[in-house]
């Protein structure tokens, strides 16, 4: 299989910030993609960088086998690009907005109006179509935005955080979309920092971490390098800040994660360990009120290769 | 598909935003036909004729002090209300309801009669030193004007009484050639006045009328929207674009960063067109007269200038928006800079010939205003091309300079936000 988007030994300094450090990645044509990253990671440096807005300071990009710093115009046409931000224009409706990107590439008036109908479809926005955006939910100014980064068809979509921000009910429609353009042949690649996003829709995620990419591989490879760990949840009814004291030392690689009043820690053989870890936390004055005993996420892996969690 | 497909793809776009903001149209269409009504209503008032709001309190009791006050009536310089009271006037004319007073004092009526000295009070009320100035002469004019008609008067009489009682002066006086009755006549009438003097107003050649005055104004009025418009275009070229979340997008699609700036340029240039169309009828409907005549290249000359006073605009604006962050900043900057450079640099009212020192010898080598008065001088005074095609290649020059540098800007922020 063909690559559709290849980073070599990319870098990219602002001042004295290092955002990218010799990154290196090759994404297939027709996966879905994710770069898994907390904020700060350097996922949306990345993202800019193939889609030609900014420059690396080192290494060379090509999308479809074309240079992206060489020949900007000729990556654009392959590319659709979501950023963070909705990309549409509040004052205009819907069918403005498309018929506007739409002008923006060399598309005939009769053709945008077909892709035009054909994503709208697509995308579940027939009955908004005519109405200005400016009073369109946030799901559905996502939604048209996708749409209008489809307009002249590309055969590589790149989308920036396409999910943050957006209710549970629009997350899953978006995931429902993403999935479709999948079916329809598009390569997609997107910078999420939910990992249950990047599991649930990638083929292939990379894990990136203060501008490295920390792993590469599907969701399941990549779980498997946690290794025959079980992952145990504990929720305590007060914690205290000792609390990882007292986990660390039973914890494989003293990894542990503290979220609110839930300890997260990875136990080899929890049959014999996990009574020591509560007998050690009802020694420290802390009552356990629930114990869950769960497989590997991605959180858990990006725990274990970075030592912190994602959020 | 060609960058001018592009351009004016990204123009439409723009234009359709513009057309659907309510501040924009307010600034574009509202505020320029706000300008030249008040033009036509306030500062070029239909009728030239000043009439003063005049008080007069008399201490005497005769009846040349109704004489008087007659005159200032029938002069139509004044409207005259007559007070009781002597403060109760002074206090009138000090809290502006009155422009000028007038004092007769006690006696004013016997001494005149008697043919004795008399005296008269005028007071002027001081609004600002302009007006003060064209009080004081108004009233200056009426007393110098009133005292002359009544010295011929005295005189008139003398001469009546000489002829009763001075019997040896004939006109076949044997005295001498000059000491007769008509040459002493004459002479008691010199007395009296001296030297007959006439001062007489000329306009120039050209604005001889209302409708000169408004279509001046009305050309002014474009060159204030291409100064607002330009300013606050090039100024959040980039920022509203960040702002709306588009300017990723646009610059990942095959648009250049010129071709956006181009794109913005031109409807810029659009809507102040429409903001011109719809000043310059208002205009035409409050009487002024606009010379224009397509056959004419000093009209087309005229409409370039105010095109590149706009295009030097944005190049300002664009120069400004290294400052400005979030385009609110870049408007209050707009306005900051807008209103005092209204009233200061001779584009709009007072104009450069009126402007005190350094602001006028500013104005008179700032390319924005030679573009715009060169521009009314054409389109209002109805000029020829003599008056305009000398300093057409300054304004050409300037407008480029400063929309180069703006450009140069214009990179330098488009890079430091593509990188935040």
């Amino acid at each position: 299989m063909a690559n559709a988007l290849v980073f070599r030994g990319v870098s990219k300094k602002f001042g004295d910030v290092v955002a990218l450090r010799n990154v290196d990645l090759e994404i297939r044509e027709g996966e879905l993609f994710a770069l898994l990253g907390p904020n700060g990671a350097g996922k949306t440096t990345l993202l800019k960088i193939a889609v030609g807005l900014i420059q690396p300071s080192s290494g060379e990009v090509r999308v479809f086998d074309v240079d992206v710093l060489k020949e900007s115009a000729e990556v654009k046409k392959l590319i659709g690009y979501v950023p963070q931000e909705t990309i549409v224009y509040d004052e205009l409706t819907g069918l403005e907005n498309l018929m506007f990107y739409a002008s923006l590439y060399d598309i005939p008036k009769s053709v945008a109006k077909e892709r035009i109908s054909e994503y709208v479809k697509l995308l579940g926005l027939e009955e908004y179509i005519k109405r200005r955006v400016g009073k369109y939910s946030g799901g559905l100014k996502k939604r048209l935005s996708i749409a209008a980064s489809l307009i002249h068809d590309p055969k590589l979509l790149i989308l920036d955080e396409p999910t943050t921000g957006l209710d549970p009910s629009s997350r899953r429609d978006l995931w429902r979309i993403l999935q479709n353009l999948r079916k329809l042949g598009k390569t997609i690649v997107m910078a999420t920092h939910y990992t249950e996003e990047a599991e649930a829709l990638a083929d292939r995620v990379a894990i990136m971490n203060e501008g490295r990419v920390v792993a590469v591989g599907t969701p399941n490879e990549l779980k498997r390098r946690v290794g025959e760990l079980t992952i145990v949840k504990i929720e305590v009814a007060n914690p205290k800040p000792e609390l990882e004291e007292v986990a660390r030392p039973y914890s494989y690689g003293g990894k542990v994660l503290i979220k609110d009043t839930v300890l997260r820690m990875y136990l080899e053989n929890y049959m014999t360990q996990l009574p020591k870890v509560i007998e050690g936390l009802l020694r420290a004055g802390v009552k356990p009120l629930t114990i869950r005993v769960s497989e590997p996420t991605l959180e858990d892996v990006f725990l274990k290769l970075t030592g912190r969690g994602l959020m | 598909m060609t960058s001018i497909k592009r351009i004016l793809a990204l123009t439409s776009k723009d234009l359709k935003l513009s057309l659907r903001d309510k501040s924009v149209i307010f600034w574009a269409i509202i505020f320029p036909i706000i300008l030249v009504l008040l033009t036509a209503l306030v500062w070029v008032p239909n009728s030239t004729q000043i009439t003063l709001k005049a008080g007069v309190y008399s201490a005497d009791t005769g009846n040349f002090s109704e004489v008087f006050v007659s005159a200032l009536n029938s002069s139509k310089l004044f409207r005259v209300r007559v007070f009781s009271n002597f403060s109760e006037m002074i206090y009138d004319l000090s809290s502006g309801y009155l422009d000028a007073a007038f004092y007769i004092p006690k006696g004013f009526t016997r001494n005149a009669t008697m043919g004795f000295p008399t005296n008269l009070k005028a007071y002027v009320f001081y609004r600002d030193p302009t007006t003060a100035s064209t009080y004081k002469g108004i009233v200056e004019g009426f007393l110098y004007r009133f005292t002359r008609e009544f010295a011929i008067r005295r005189a008139e009489i003398a001469i009546k009484y000489m002829e009763i009682y001075a019997g040896n002066i004939t006109d076949s006086s044997p005295y001498d050639e000059y000491f007769n009755l008509s040459m002493t006549k004459l002479w008691i009438l010199g007395l009296a006045s001296p030297i007959n003097t006439s001062v007489e107003v000329v306009k120039p050649k050209n604005l001889v009328s209302r409708a000169d005055i408004l279509g001046f104004m009305v050309i002014s009025v474009i060159g204030i929207e291409a100064l607002f418009s330009g300013l606050s275009v090039g100024s959040t070229a980039v920022v509203e674009e960040k702002e709306k979340g588009t300017l990723r997008r646009l610059l990942a699609s095959p648009i250049t960063p010129l071709e956006l700036l181009a794109g913005k340029t031109l409807s810029c240039l659009a809507v102040i067109t429409l903001s011109a169309i719809a000043t310059v009828a208002v205009g035409l409907g409050v009487g002024a007269r606009i010379h224009f005549n397509a056959l004419d290249p000093a009209s087309w000359l005229a409409i370039l200038h105010l095109a590149l006073a706009a295009i030097f605009f944005i190049g300002v604006g664009l120069i400004i928006s290294i400052i400005a962050r979030t385009s609110r900043t870049a408007e209050a900057i707009t306005m900051a800079i807008a209103f005092p450079y209204m009233f200061t640099s001779g584009m709009w009212w007072p104009p450069p010939e009126y402007l005190p020192e350094p602001l006028k010898s500013f104005a008179l080598i700032n390319p924005a205003t030679v573009a715009v008065d060169t521009a009314r001088r054409v389109l209002g005074y109805g000029l020829g091309v003599d008056a305009i095609l000398p300093k057409t290649p300054i304004v050409i020059a300037a407008a480029t300079i400063v929309f180069i540098i703006g450009v140069s800007v214009y990179k330098i922020v488009l890079k430091k936000v593509l990188e935040t």
